[in-house]
């Protein structure tokens, strides 16, 4: 080839050597970084709902699903390791003691309403764990338990100084929660305490005492509430613990518990005329309330009045220890209206104290398949006493004729001391979390969401209701694993904005479609 | 003038008798002393002639008198004349071999004969020698060989020719001529390859001008121009035909077979008429698109994120699926349930805020695949005066069926277009017009299909879907396998399955409805008629330089009844019209240089008036004018289409509305409104994102869309072309400069308020709005470049080599208009390559071809993607059974099967083997 035209060749080979741009597209994912936090030995400290407990049981699905483990995987991805828990045998739930049960398995949906499955408990409480467990949620627990020596001790957990949970994986029978959590080290822990130091009392009914002024826990009675400043005291005390080997961690507060199923979801106007069993009997309940009513006029309460539409639901009958009790003047104007005595004294022991519910009143979730059923009890009670058959199961119907006793039945009065000791819990709670710098997780402004707008999280709008709602399981209280695993992602986020972590913008919260809503009757 | 006038008359008046004498003889190759079929002899100084048959002989009558001179022209050889003396004389002529390419005559590139050397422009030709070489399974698919040339392969009956990148299937910048005619679908303005063309038989050549050549062509003329010239009755004679058949084999489709036949018939009746008449019929199975994959936007100028099927949410759209469209948030749909009492109070909240997409139809359930093409082809020629006078009277038909992809993939079925032509020419000018009118049968929108089959009982899908959903949740499934559980049963109890004749009814009833908002049909019947003329001064002034004025008129009737164009009221028409000149002269000793200048002027009806000049030299060096250089500069023009112009379109998403000044009063498809409102008083839809997002006014800005005026390009252009030794060489390159690019412009318009004030606010708010795409220019500054190289040479004496290099880049600032999707679609570097004999012993004849391109990414409204290097294969071998007049070819397109495809969303493209015979080409 002649020479001059090499030009040619050169130009080829320039051509050739051109670069490809690059198309690649950009990577776009943030990558995750626990920014200062410390996610080595994660400890969970807490009641039932850090110990997974749904569907009115503790058992293994659930267990796993569990906020705490939810979490410990995360942060599994920077830095965490194994988080251990107290597994169940299986899942079924319920506890043995002794072969004997104590605690009864889970429920499932059985297509119009939590029901229990048909198998029976096999985890057995004397058969005790070697602990600890980074999962040191104790269903049950109070905040001044945790502190208590011998809350694990399998011989006192029939008379009710132990706790079962805690008794099946104590380190030692006279061991306390908060021991067990500091043998472990932990360098990150979370904290959901104080619920149950209201719940109690307010799931009984207001069954309990408020304890406010009684500054010495080992008195109070399972269903009390415990005074604001002990609790104030042993909530800071848990905390400055924890954090005293420098640990970080996340406290939630107390949600208003008076919203959460467990109080919402029976109606106070349960008695639908329609029902066959319930509608034929009006005519009569009405004229036999008639002469109560006219009694309860002249006395000046006719707000007392029972009466019993034919066209729309009626409330129940209710006992409200907060009126005062008009059994002896009601016997007197029913026997001046003419009325034998027995009968007299019968209706005025009655329907001394008594009224029909308003929309005021919260009646718990398990009167929700007692009312309008017979109570053996007091029907045996009347017969004892010379009471015709007849008349005394006429008198013995459950929230008709029988006012509902005060452990069904928060009164407003109730649900007043209820509010009044979350809110000095979550006032304290918020200040020691601040104190001690660590994450903080308003589930009292969640809750307050949930029960009005609904909550709208991970593409759900969740409510409070039970069974449909999404978040609460089938006992009214506690969460489905979809809602541990909102709790979760609250918690990450919360975590995000204390320590500098990314979780949220790395797209690392929970999928919460993962996780279930509902547990299979059996699987 | 008075000279014109005087020659005029001749032509018109004059008759005068000559004596008759016939000419015979047979032409035989020097080399090979085989006789050689298809040579043009002809009478020097008069268009009579005719071509050697199969035999290489030839015979015609001739009424001149002796003496004259026969000169003997093929391609490949060199040229050679001899005197008549005697009266019915019989006479054999040896022609010898060419080794150069430059005596090629090109007519297209100055629109008169000339010799590839003296082309002002580069050219690339292809002729009957180049068919019968061609291992492609049809002609057409073998311009891809040539130098600059790319082919998309839209369907099996349907590749789209393109040059100087921004390919697109709908190329509405290249032109396509045969016999003059424009070949473009008056509605869709981009020429449907060779489904409405030429039969292989009647090709008598092949020009392509790469790059703008509006000076001469006018509008359109853009990216480039694809001229095909059929056989003239009087010079070819005879019948032909051809029979292929073979098999398709793709992976998706798997083996197919497919049949193409084709007869011509062309006989001269006396000196004065003659006719023919070409018919060819192909049929196969199309390439399956089956590609179930998202394609999801993440930006202008970047490959689409792709999604293989059903990852990444419930909302899959599947680029071949259909009907997967239809998508709603369950949550929605749980809330109307509840509301009617369907699923329990509250239950929503169980059903998460997730986007679901019914299950969408593969895209060979919305079609047969059925690939046909049929072609017709009759012309009656008369020479009133037996000299190159000439009245031909021409119909062309195309028939068929096949898949062309656009903004969606689109089943033309039954899709007919004829043109009609009456033309008078000489050797100094034409006068010719034609009429193009289609009607597109039974075409549909197959995306459309899908969705409004979908549409009909989404509902009730939904409804079920919510209702499984939840059973499923609530028996403690995770959301996705309720998800999935909801998907089987709801497509179970709802989904017609195909196949079934529920299916098929609702099929058909969706396909014959023209309203996009129910059906997906096309009506179409618009017809498009062209009057254009050209007058060659060059014999009037003596040759001293070449001179010619021409003129064109164009009117398009649009016609879809309401369902394409805003034509409810009847057919729109409009009328566009040009004027040009062209002076060429040629300088110094032998005529070395060539100087040329062109302009054309043309108008639109409804823009200003447009200039389009050419200048071009080109100089000729060496002793046998062996190394030809050529500069030029050409200037390009593209109209807006007829659907950028007058669309009217309810597209489901947006409303698409042309920007003709006609069109801005016309009420718009299922709205209030009219055009002038969109264009004037709207909201840019990024302005209302940006508000929505952030609720400050300040964000919301209102938009005055410009309306669509035409695009332009200026080209400059160097080249050289031949001999290096032996090995001949064409070498050029090029240089674009864009402006005005016709772009798409979303907006939003307030239907009761306006932009001016808070009134179209609160139509934002309240959702009184309706979304258009509308039809203006982008602002952005686009270059184009490359360099094409082509080798050819033969060695060994039989074998000819050929190697081409097409390099091509682009030059575009993106932040000129951000928004603006450039579409080069073209890969940087090409390479194509040919080794090949047309007798490697006797009779017998192969050809291997092999085109590599790199990867290059492709972009389009329906997808973007970054497609991969491929390496494409051809090869045949034939046979000539000269008894017989009969040439056996077997060859096969993309041997091996590496399977490639022009665009995400077509289907690839797989490999084709066949075998033909040939008879009498």
């Amino acid at each position: 080839m002649n020479i001059k035209y090499i030009w040619l060749l050169l130009i080829f080979i320039g051509f050739i050597a051109c670069e490809d741009e690059d198309y690649t597209i950009p990577d776009n994912t943030v990558e995750l970084v626990p920014g200062s936090a410390d996610f080595s030995n994660f400890v969970a400290v807490g009641n039932s709902l850090a110990a997974g407990f749904t569907d009115g049981a503790l058992f293994q699905a659930g267990q796993i699903n569990s906020t705490p483990n939810i979490l410990a995987q995360k942060m599994a991805l920077i830095g965490g390791g194994e988080f251990s828990q107290p597994y169940t045998n299986d899942n079924i739930g319920g506890l043995l003691l002794g072969g004997t049960k104590i605690q009864d398995q889970r429920l499932y949906f059985d297509g119009s309403g939590p029901a229990y499955i048909d198998e029976e408990p096999t985890t057995e409480v004397s058969n005790v764990l070697a602990g600890p467990y980074n999962n040191m949620g104790v269903p049950g627990a109070k905040g001044f338990h945790l502190l208590a020596n011998g809350y694990g001790n399998v011989a006192g957990v029939a008379g009710g100084q132990a706790n079962p949970y805690f008794a099946r994986m104590a380190s030692s029978p006279n061991a306390s929660v908060m021991e067990d959590v500091m043998a472990q080290n932990p360098t990150f822990f979370t904290l959901v305490i104080g619920e149950n130091d209201v719940l109690s009392y307010a799931a009984s009914g207001g069954d309990g005492i408020n304890q406010a002024g009684n500054f010495d826990p080992t008195t109070y009675g399972p269903n009390d509430i415990t005074d604001p400043n002990v609790f104030a005291q042993v909530f800071g005390g848990l905390v400055s613990t924890l954090t005293s080997g420098g640990a970080q961690g996340v406290i939630a507060n107390i949600p208003d518990v008076t919203t959460i199923p467990y109080f919402t979801t029976v109606p106070y106007k349960p008695l639908d005329p329609t029902n066959p069993d319930f509608g034929p009997q009006i005519p009569t309940l009405n004229a036999m309330f008639g002469q109560l009513n006219q009694a309860y006029a002249f006395l000046g309460v006719s707000e007392r009045s029972i009466v019993f539409s034919q066209t729309a639901a009626s409330a129940v009958v209710i006992h409200d220890e907060s009126l005062a009790d008009i059994s002896a003047q009601l016997n007197q104007v029913l026997i001046g209206a003419g009325l034998d005595p027995l009968t007299a004294g019968l209706l005025s022991n009655q329907f001394g104290q008594s009224r029909q519910a308003t929309s005021d009143d919260l009646l718990v979730l398990p009167s929700m398949n007692m009312i309008g059923t017979l109570n053996n009890e007091y029907f045996n009670q009347l017969v004892s006493l010379g009471v015709p058959q007849e008349t005394a199961g006429q008198l013995s119907i459950n929230g008709i004729t029988y006012p509902m006793r005060d452990k069904w039945v928060l009164l407003p009065s109730e649900q007043q001391e209820v509010i009044t000791a979350i809110n000095l819990f979550n006032a304290n709670i918020k200040m020691i979390a601040d104190n001690a710098g660590l994450a903080f997780v308003d589930a009292n402004a969640l809750m307050a969401e949930l029960a009005t707008t609904g909550l709208s999280r991970g593409g759900y709008d969740f409510t409070s209701s039970l069974v449909l709602g999404g978040a609460f399981s089938l006992d009214g209280v506690h969460l489905t694993a979809r809602g541990y695993a909102m709790m979760a992602n609250e918690m990450l986020e919360a975590i995000d904005a204390t320590y500098g972590s990314n979780f949220k913008a790395a797209g690392e919260l929970n999928d919460l479609g993962e996780f279930p809503a509902f547990y299979p009757k059996s699987f | 003038m008075k000279k014109i006038i005087f020659t005029l008359l001749t032509l018109f008046t004059g008759i005068i008798l000559f004596a008759q004498s016939t000419v015979s003889g047979v032409v035989i190759d020097s080399n090979t002393e085989e006789p050689i079929p298809g040579v043009n002899v002809k009478v020097i100084g008069k268009s009579l002639g005719t071509a050697t048959d199969f035999d290489g002989k030839f015979s015609f009558k001739v009424s001149q008198d002796i003496p004259f001179t026969l000169e003997f022209t093929y391609v490949g050889y060199i040229r050679q004349t001899i005197e008549i003396t005697k009266n019915d004389e019989y006479v054999t002529i040896v022609l010898d071999e060419s080794h150069t390419s430059l005596d090629e005559v090109v007519v297209s590139a100055s629109r008169t004969p000339e010799s590839v050397r003296e082309s002002p422009v580069t050219i690339e030709r292809m002729d009957v020698r180049g068919i019968k070489k061609s291992a492609s399974a049809s002609f057409y698919n073998s311009l891809e060989n040539l130098k600059g040339v790319d082919v998309n392969t839209n369907s099996l009956t349907f590749n789209s020719i393109n040059t100087r990148g921004f390919a697109t299937f709908s190329n509405t910048r290249f032109v396509q001529l045969i016999d003059g005619m424009d070949n473009a679908s008056p509605a869709l303005n981009f020429v449907l390859g060779n489904l409405v063309g030429i039969s292989e038989l009647d090709v008598q050549s092949v020009e392509i001008i790469p790059g703008a050549s509006s000076a001469l062509y006018g509008a359109n003329a853009f990216n480039g121009i694809l001229f095909m010239t059929s056989k003239n009755p009087f010079e070819h004679q005879g019948v032909s035909a051809y029979f292929k058949t073979g098999l398709t084999v793709q992976e998706s489709a798997g083996d197919n077979n497919y049949y193409d036949l084709g007869i011509r018939i062309a006989h001269a009746f006396g000196d004065k008429f003659a006719a023919k008449a070409s018919f060819s019929y192909m049929k196969g199975t199309d390439w399956y698109a089956d590609d179930t994959s998202e394609y999801k936007f993440v930006g202008v100028g970047r490959p689409d994120e792709i999604l293989p099927y059903r990852t990444g949410g419930y909302d899959h759209n599947g680029i071949n699926i259909y009907g997967d469209e239809v998508a709603t948030d369950i949550n929605g749909v749980a809330k109307s349930l509840e509301a009617l009492g369907l699923i329990p109070g509250g239950a929503s909240a169980l059903v998460p805020h997730d986007v679901v997409g019914r299950t969408g139809y593969l895209e060979q359930d919305l079609t047969d695949y059925n690939a046909e093409s049929a072609k017709l082809d009759v012309s009656l020629n008369y020479r009133p005066f037996a000299d190159d006078l000439e009245i031909i009277y021409n119909y062309r038909a195309g028939f068929g069926s096949t898949i062309y992809q656009g903004t969606n993939r689109y089943q033309l079925k039954d899709f007919t277009m004829t043109q009609n032509k009456l033309e008078v020419k000489n050797n100094n000018f034409f006068v010719r017009g034609y009429m193009t009118t289609e009607d597109a049968g039974d075409s549909y929108d197959m995306v459309f299909t899908g969705v409004n089959m979908n549409m009909v009982d989404a509902e009730e899908w939904f409804g079920t879907y919510v209702g499984a959903y939840l059973q499923a949740i609530m028996g403690g499934a995770t959301s996705d396998q309720a998800h999935q559980g909801a998907r089987v049963y709801s497509d179970a109890t709802i989904t017609l399955q195909p196949g079934t004749p529920e299916f098929e009814q609702r099929f058909k009833e969706v396909t014959s409805n023209p309203d996009l908002a129910s059906g997906s049909k096309f009506v179409d019947n618009t017809k498009m008629y062209v009057a254009e003329g050209n007058y060659n001064f060059a014999s009037l002034i003596n040759d001293f330089m070449d001179l010619q004025v021409g003129g064109s008129f164009r009117k398009y009737s649009l016609n879809s009844d309401g369902t394409i164009f805003t034509d409810y009221d009847g057919p729109i028409n409009y009328k566009e019209y040009g004027a040009y000149a062209q002076a060429s002269k040629k300088f110094f000793e032998e005529e070395r240089l060539k100087l040329t200048a062109s302009i054309r002027y043309d108008k639109n009806e409804f823009f200003d008036g447009n200039f389009s000049p050419r200048l071009s030299i080109v100089y000729s060096a060496g002793d046998t004018k062996n190394h030809n250089f050529r500069a030029s500069y050409q200037t390009g023009f593209r109209n807006p289409t007829t659907q950028d112009l007058f669309i009217g379109l309810n597209a489901g998403r947006a409303i698409l509305v042309g920007a003709s000044p006609d069109n801005l009063d016309r009420i718009l498809p299922g709205t209030t409104l009219t055009g002038r409102k969109v264009y004037n008083d709207s909201y840019s839809v990024n302005s209302v994102i940006a508000f929505s997002q952030s609720g400050n006014l300040a964000d919301l800005v209102p938009t005055v869309t410009g309306l669509v005026t035409p695009e332009k390009v200026q080209a400059f252009d160097l080249g050289y072309r031949g001999f290096l030794g032996k090995v001949s060489v064409d070498i050029n390159g090029y240089y674009n400069s864009y402006d005005n690019f016709i772009s798409n412009s979303v907006v939003i318009t307030p239907i009761d308020g306006t932009t001016s004030d808070m009134s179209g606010v609160m139509d934002l708010v309240n959702g009184n709005t309706k979304t258009f795409q509308t039809y203006t220019n982008s602002k952005a500054a686009i270059a184009s470049y490359g360099v094409n190289i082509g080798l050819n040479t033969r060695v060994f004496e039989k074998f000819d080599l050929g190697f081409i290099y097409q390099w091509a880049d682009l030059d575009f600032d993106q932040e000129s208009d951000p928004d603006f999707q450039a579409g080069f679609n073209t890969p940087k570097n090409q390479i194509k390559a040919s080794i090949g004999s047309a007798n490697l012993f006797e009779n017998f004849g192969f050809n291997v071809s092999y085109r590599w391109r790199d990867e290059f990414l492709r972009e389009a409204t329906i997808a973007n993607e970054l497609l991969p290097a491929t390496s494409v294969f051809d090869a045949q071998v034939n046979y000539t059974v000269p008894k017989i007049k009969s040439m056996f070819k077997i060859g096969a397109s993309n041997i091996g099967g590496n399977e490639y495809r022009s665009a995400p969303g077509s289907g690839y493209v797989g490999s084709m083997y066949y075998i033909s015979w040939v008879i009498n080409q």
